[in-house]
């Protein structure tokens, strides 16, 4: 229980990313950050990320189509997503979870939401490793 | 996953309540339950077992963050995740909601999928909590299990040496009356009944030895208990072998009255104890002294159990509770007793356990195990 756990930041403006580490600085994660969904899939090849806070509007690829293809890959299916998006974009909100994402923050964040929402699908993903674990065994 | 997970929603607007039941009901896995009042809802949660709590704030006459605040006050319930389910979409109730201790805030209007996902996020995380801890408890019986069989194979050479006097009396007493009949020896009447009843209380020995260590294995109910009778009962169950490896014990006791599994209690001690034994016995000094205190300070018992025999390693102290440490490769450590013992103690006591080396009257170095037991009013 004791290693490190790693969180990845997308989106491509910097001072969002900046923000969301702030908010997250004080919960003992790794953080790694990619300003496109390219440099994510490059990251995400070469750490142990456990878990990927997703910004939906990107120029290229935006956040629904880097969420898709991560799906379809077997070695980043498993790692929950967490869409961040802007208030006034609701229908977002359907299109995140249809996608696959584990779920959804609205920007500007509430701090103590986006850490609570952070921890529970890190928690969550942990635990179900060892459930898994447990009944192949 | 196995079982039904029930899941209480909790609305004082009964259309809300049939919109989310529409809803979750898709999934045949959840088992829905509803009341329109947070009164209601804080009895409902002691008839069931929930798994998940969807709660609405705006409710008259106690709010839905009332609602939250006794339940999770409440050991009972403090473990069952709530998820606000509310008209309220301003940061600072969004805020407060997580606060209490919520683990999530859902505001209305939402979407079916957004309601679903965040359910079964938390639905799940109280299966695989639940399941994980159900584990660690059976870790735990196993250990406990395999602690008893080392107990019961180091018990087996205390029986051997505790039957190995009584025996030889028996066998000499009974032989010799043979012999002098066989021979038409005259025998003295009042030497007969003497012999007779040094078997006899031999005998009487033995059966009572048997009954001790039927005791020590036999699983019972938690009782009101002396812990000088369970120090005694240790004494006895390996008094034999203890003097047969010229180890002595000192005792200066205070009695006290306890209420638990004293056997448990009898297995912390023999495990300190033989441990100090193990020492001792491959050690050539003259004295060899295990000592054990017990005394009463602020509302505890205080048990002191040290030896002589030369301490632990400074490197090694730090990892004396750990499970499966053992410094006896070659003998028969599981490595489980210290740890066993600790956890006997902490549990199913409440207490501590500590460990340190100590200089002794005599000059020599040795270990102190001290333990505290809080002393409740029963």
């Amino acid at each position: 229980m004791a290693e490190i756990q790693t969180v990845l930041i997308v989106d491509d403006i910097p001072m969002n990313i900046q923000v969301a580490m702030n908010i997250l600085k004080n919960e003992g994660y790794k953080m790694l950050f990619a300003q496109s969904g390219q440099k994510a899939f490059e990251i995400i090849k070469e750490n142990n990320v456990d878990l990927i806070l997703l910004d939906v509007m990107m120029p290229e690829l935006n956040g629904f189509e880097v969420c898709e293809i991560l799906q379809k890959d077997k070695n980043s299916k498993d790692i929950p997503i967490i869409f961040l998006s802007g208030k006034d974009s609701s229908s977002d909100i359907e299109k995140a979870y249809e996608v696959g994402g584990a779920d959804y923050v609205v920007k500007p964040f509430i701090n103590i939401e986006l850490i609570k929402k952070v921890n529970t699908h890190i928690t969550l993903k942990k635990l179900k490793d060892i459930y898994v674990k447990d009944k192949e065994c | 996953m196995l079982g039904k997970q029930n899941i209480l929603i909790i609305d004082d607007d009964i259309h809300n309540i049939q919109l989310a039941i529409n809803i979750l009901k898709e999934n045949k896995s959840y088992n829905i339950i509803f009341t329109t009042s947070g009164e209601e809802a804080l009895k409902r949660v002691h008839e069931y077992k929930f798994d998940l709590i969807l709660l609405d704030i705006i409710m008259e006459p106690m709010d839905g963050f009332e609602v939250c605040k006794i339940l999770k006050s409440d050991s009972f319930t403090c473990d069952i995740p709530i998820i606000f389910l509310t008209a309220k979409d301003d940061e600072q109730s969004i805020s407060k909601g997580f606060d209490l201790g919520a683990v999530d805030y859902i505001t209305k209007p939402f979407f079916i999928n957004e309601l679903v996902a965040r359910v079964k996020t938390h639905v799940n995380m109280k299966v695989y909590e639940d399941s994980l801890k159900d584990k660690i408890e059976l870790q735990y019986q196993l250990m406990l299990e395999q602690n008893k069989m080392a107990a019961m194979g180091e018990m087996i050479g205390n029986i051997a040496h505790q039957w190995k006097q009584p025996l030889s009396v028996i066998t000499t007493v009974s032989s010799g009356i043979k012999a002098a009949k066989e021979v038409g020896m005259p025998i003295d009447e009042t030497k007969e009944i003497e012999s007779l009843d040094s078997i006899l209380i031999n005998a009487q020995h033995l059966s009572k030895t048997i009954d001790d260590f039927k005791d020590f294995f036999k699983q019972k109910d938690r009782i009101l208990f002396k812990i000088k009778d369970v120090i005694e009962k240790t004494i006895n169950l390996i008094d034999s072998t203890l003097r047969h490896n010229g180890i002595k014990i000192k005792k200066n006791i205070k009695d006290i009255e306890f209420m638990g599994l004293d056997n448990e209690l009898i297995q912390v001690f023999i495990n300190i104890i033989n441990n100090s034994q193990d020492i001792l016995t491959k050690l050539n000094q003259k004295s060899k002294i295990i000592n054990i205190i017990v005394y009463e300070e602020n509302n505890e018992a205080i048990v002191k159990i040290s030896d002589n025999a030369g301490g632990i390693k400074d490197e090694i102290m730090p990892h004396i509770f750990e499970a499966y440490f053992t410094t006896k490769q070659s003998s028969n450590g599981t490595g489980i007793g210290l740890h066993m013992s600790k956890k006997i103690v902490e549990d199913h006591f409440k207490g501590t356990i500590e460990v340190k080396n100590i200089a002794c009257n005599d000059g020599l170095k040795g270990v102190e195990f001290t333990i505290k037991l809080p002393i409740f009013q029963y």
